[in-house]
């Protein structure tokens, strides 16, 4: 078991990303760090009000997408790893956003790794723990 | 196309002479009008040749220095000149050497033309200038009558006769330059024509018999001689070939013609023959004349007709052959009343009688051409007699009932209808005699005819009454056009738009389902970790905290089952095309799940405002109607999108009356300017970018909301402030 590390949730559902933060704390010991948007999630690590190693973050959101996050650490080169949620629907031009061509643009990034909703708390944990181990 | 029928003459002799007298005089008179043309250009060439600027040109000339003021002056001058005598049409000043080169034209229709470095290129411009340096010096150039091709400005260009006359500038014995006149017969041959009168022929041509200018000539009837055709004159008038100064009869026309040579040639060169109509020669002759003169005149345009125009197009020759052929039978009795009496002339008989073989045979050729065009026409052409016998049919006729041609005259025209049509035609055709209305006449309409395998076909019939001048009934022509394949083809576009709009309909909720599936996620989500959570908690022990966590595990499950709700107004009546009454508020509260998704994202606000419609219901197909809303919430929140007025909101605000229900949703978009408001409702009309809309929408929107007994309109817009759609419906009511 690796030390503790600092996790950045970010999803624009309250209830998801509250439930998320207290079974990981439950779990694990990782500090977990809240934010609602994508913008405030980039705000977050601009400012370095808060030291994060890995990003768990939902796709379409208001404010910010998932996409422009990731676009934001790839572009400075910040060391930190991505789990991407994905909501499952795919080429849905009546949202206005493309699944396909997000998860083509993050795959460029590297680190990122997709989750679907729904999913199991043991899936998110165990990518986690991957990521931390091969740290 | 032009027919005339001349119609027996008889003539006294001795007012034959008379009238002869008079048109070798007119001729004559005319003949020397036109050698007067010679004489007067003549002098004016000469007068001309006397004038300053061509006097001071021909010194710069011989001095080797040309100014351009001089020229320009020249140029001036000939206008006026050109201007003051319309009948030259060109004036040139031609340079000796260097083969002629031009140094000033001027055309009469006052366009000023100087074509500096211009040769004379023409073998004929050639020709007349070696004519010209051939004569001694102070001599005058009196061109032969040829063609010349004249333009306009304000027409089309025109042959025309001319002749050209060369006057030589001499200086120490030297031609200098010419001055040149090109006058044109055109404006004199239709001041004679005029002088003659309307009823009288003019014919101008030269010695080989090619006409240089005729009355009403068609264009290829002239100047035969420049594109080597035969001569007219003696195909026209044969008995000129004895003697070319006679004059002469033929049918009801008096010939007077005459030779002349020009002015310095010995030869005959050019000729005027006037004929004269009998028919005007009445006037001159006395009553003993007979004159029987029938015109008919056929002018026939028919090629393409179209359905308005053909009918009147069609029975006018029709009419008019039915007339002919009325007079001719009067003219049997006529010679009928001559036979009986002794009196007449044998030779004036034969005349006569010649003349009318040979209206009977030009009324047969007529005849000929309207049969043709009868029979070839692609419409079936029927003509009944007033008991609903068939008479005649056209081929197409007999093609569109499947009969022989033959196989349908004396055939009731009841045969080639459905039995309902056939019961009551005979009583339509009964009524029209007694009213004199025009029912089924003119117009024309759409009619189901019967074919002679019982089969029916659909037919556009026009029906044309065929009045006798006699007191006998009408005959009927029916004009029918073969409705099949245009039929068919309405049928297979009409199948093509409901399949394009079933396709965009499963294509949106297609499109509404991806965007369910996703909106479920979220709390299934939350359900699932929440499990999951309680799960943990239950682990180790933290028992206090699972009381909230199981309440909203319940939160969760009701916001899945809502949206799930929202889905079945989706697929209500989706398979089918019923609709059942259904609360307005239900299909706003499930709207509102649908579109939460796309508002959510595009950070759009909507504002749902219930007026007095708590309750009310409308009969409608629930899917279509969402479609039709979300539809307008999807295009409100593009517009706002596109427009980046924010913060953006999307007002729906209900209304019910006694009855009906409105649905107004505005939007504080970019508005829609005056020209695409006209066009929003055209099918494939978008201002979306390739690949993100359709087009189909509003005007599928439209539809459907006619198919729901409800409209869908436009209520305003206003550019940078957004947009007002209405969509209504009527108001359900409970029986009872």
């Amino acid at each position: 078991m690796s030390e503790n590390k600092n996790i950045l949730i970010v999803d624009d559902e309250p209830k998801t990303r509250d439930t998320l933060k207290k079974l990981i704390q439950l779990e694990r010991d990782h500090n977990v760090i809240l934010a609602g948007t994508g913008n405030s999630a980039i705000s977050i690590l601009k400012e370095g009000i808060e030291e994060v190693d890995l990003v768990i973050t939902d796709m379409y959101m208001p404010q910010g997408t998932g996409l422009d996050l990731i676009t934001y650490i790839k572009q400075n080169k910040l060391d930190i790893d991505v789990i991407l949620i994905s909501g499952g629907s795919r080429s849905d031009d009546n949202l206005g956003v493309d699944d396909d061509h997000m998860i083509t643009t993050a795959q460029k990034f590297g680190h990122a790794t997709f989750i679907k909703k729904p999913f199991k708390l043991e899936e998110i944990l165990e990518k986690i723990d991957s990521f931390f181990e091969n740290k | 196309m032009l027919v005339i029928f001349y119609l027996g003459v008889r003539l006294n002799a001795d007012n034959l002479e008379q009238q002869e007298h008079n048109l070798r005089r007119l001729n004559l008179e005319l003949s020397h009008n036109i050698l007067e043309q010679y004489q007067s250009v003549a002098t004016d060439i000469k007068l001309l040749a006397k004038h300053y600027h061509v006097q001071q040109l021909a010194d710069e000339i011989l001095q080797g220095k040309t100014q351009t003021a001089t020229i320009q002056a020249l140029q001036n001058y000939l206008h006026t000149f050109t201007q003051l005598n319309p009948r030259y049409q060109e004036v040139r000043i031609i340079k000796v050497k260097e083969d002629g080169q031009e140094l000033v034209r001027v055309q009469n229709y006052g366009k000023v033309e100087i074509i500096r470095g211009a040769k004379l290129q023409q073998k004929a411009n050639r020709d007349y200038f070696q004519a010209a340096m051939a004569l001694p010096p102070g001599e005058i150039y009196l061109g032969p009558i040829t063609l010349r091709r004249e333009s306009y400005f304000d027409g089309p260009q025109r042959d025309t006769a001319q002749f050209r006359v060369l006057y030589p500038i001499v200086r120490n014995n030297q031609k200098i330059f010419f001055l040149s006149i090109n006058y044109s017969f055109n404006q004199l041959m239709q001041e004679l024509e005029q002088y003659i009168g309307p009823s009288n022929n003019l014919i101008f041509y030269n010695s080989a018999g090619h006409y240089l200018y005729k009355t009403n000539a068609k264009q290829e009837e002239l100047f035969g001689f420049e594109f080597n055709r035969p001569a007219p004159l003696f195909q026209d008038f044969p008995e000129l070939k004895q003697s070319l100064d006679i004059s002469s009869i033929k049918r009801n026309t008096l010939v007077y013609l005459n030779l002349f040579s020009r002015p310095a040639s010995n030869i005959p060169s050019f000729g005027l023959l006037v004929s004269m109509k009998k028919e005007a020669a009445r006037e001159y002759i006395n009553k003993y004349l007979l004159i029987l003169l029938f015109i008919i005149l056929f002018k026939l345009g028919i090629t393409y007709l179209n359905e308005q125009t053909f009918q009147k197009k069609f029975l006018r020759p029709v009419k008019s052959l039915i007339d002919a052929a009325g007079d001719t039978h009067k003219l049997y009795q006529f010679i009928e009343e001559i036979q009986a009496n002794n009196d007449i002339q044998e030779d004036s008989m034969q005349q006569a009688s010649v003349i009318l073989a040979d209206s009977l045979i030009k009324i047969n050729e007529s005849k000929n051409f309207l049969a043709g065009i009868f029979d070839k026409s692609q419409d079936g052409l029927i003509v009944i007699d007033s008991y609903g016998k068939i008479l005649l049919a056209n081929e197409s006729a007999g093609k569109m009932f499947q009969y022989d041609q033959n196989e349908l005259i004396h055939q009731p025209i009841e045969t080639l209808m459905p039995k309902n049509l056939a019961r009551a035609h005979q009583s339509y055709i009964e009524r029209y005699f007694d009213n004199n209305t025009q029912f089924a006449l003119e117009k024309g309409r759409e009619l189901v005819a019967k074919r002679k395998d019982g089969s029916h076909l659909p037919i556009f019939l026009t029906v044309a009454e065929l009045k006798h001048s006699s007191q006998e009934r009408s005959h009927f022509l029916g004009i029918i056009r073969d409705l099949t394949v245009i039929k068919e083809t309405e049928k297979e576009l009409e199948e093509q738009k409901e399949k394009a709009i079933t396709e965009s309909k499963f294509a949106s909720l297609g499109r509404l389902i991806s965007g369910i599936a996703h909106e479920i996620n979220s709390p299934l989500q939350n359900i699932m970790l929440t499990t999951q959570l309680i799960e943990k908690m239950l682990e180790k022990k933290k028992y206090e905290q699972i009381a909230g966590e199981l309440e909203e595990l319940g939160n969760e499950t009701i916001r899945v089952s809502k949206i799930i709700e929202s889905m079945k107004s989706l697929t209500r009546g989706s398979n089918q095309k019923s609709k059942e009454p259904v609360e307005l508020q239900y299909i706003l509260d499930s709207l509102k799940h649908l579109a939460h998704q796309k508002l959510h994202l595009n950070e759009v606000m909507l504002v749902m405002e219930t007026d007095n419609s708590q309750g009310a219901k409308v009969l409608c197909n629930t899917s279509e109607v969402q479609q039709v809303l979300l539809n307008l919430i999807n295009n409100a929140v593009d517009a706002i999108v596109a427009s980046n007025n924010r913060p953006g909101c999307i007002k729906v605000k209900t209304f019910a009356d006694e009855k009906s229900c409105i649905i107004r949703i505005s939007d504080n978009g970019g508005g829609i300017s005056p020209e695409v408001k006209k066009i929003i409702f055209d099918p494939l009309f978008t201002t979306k970018e390739v690949g993100k809309g359709t087009g189909l929408g509003l005007s599928i929107s439209k539809k459907l909301m006619l198919n729901n007994d409800g409209f869908l309109a436009l209520e305003s817009s206003e550019l940078g402030k957004g947009s007002v759609f209405v969509v209504k419906f009527k108001q359900y009511k409970e029986q009872g």
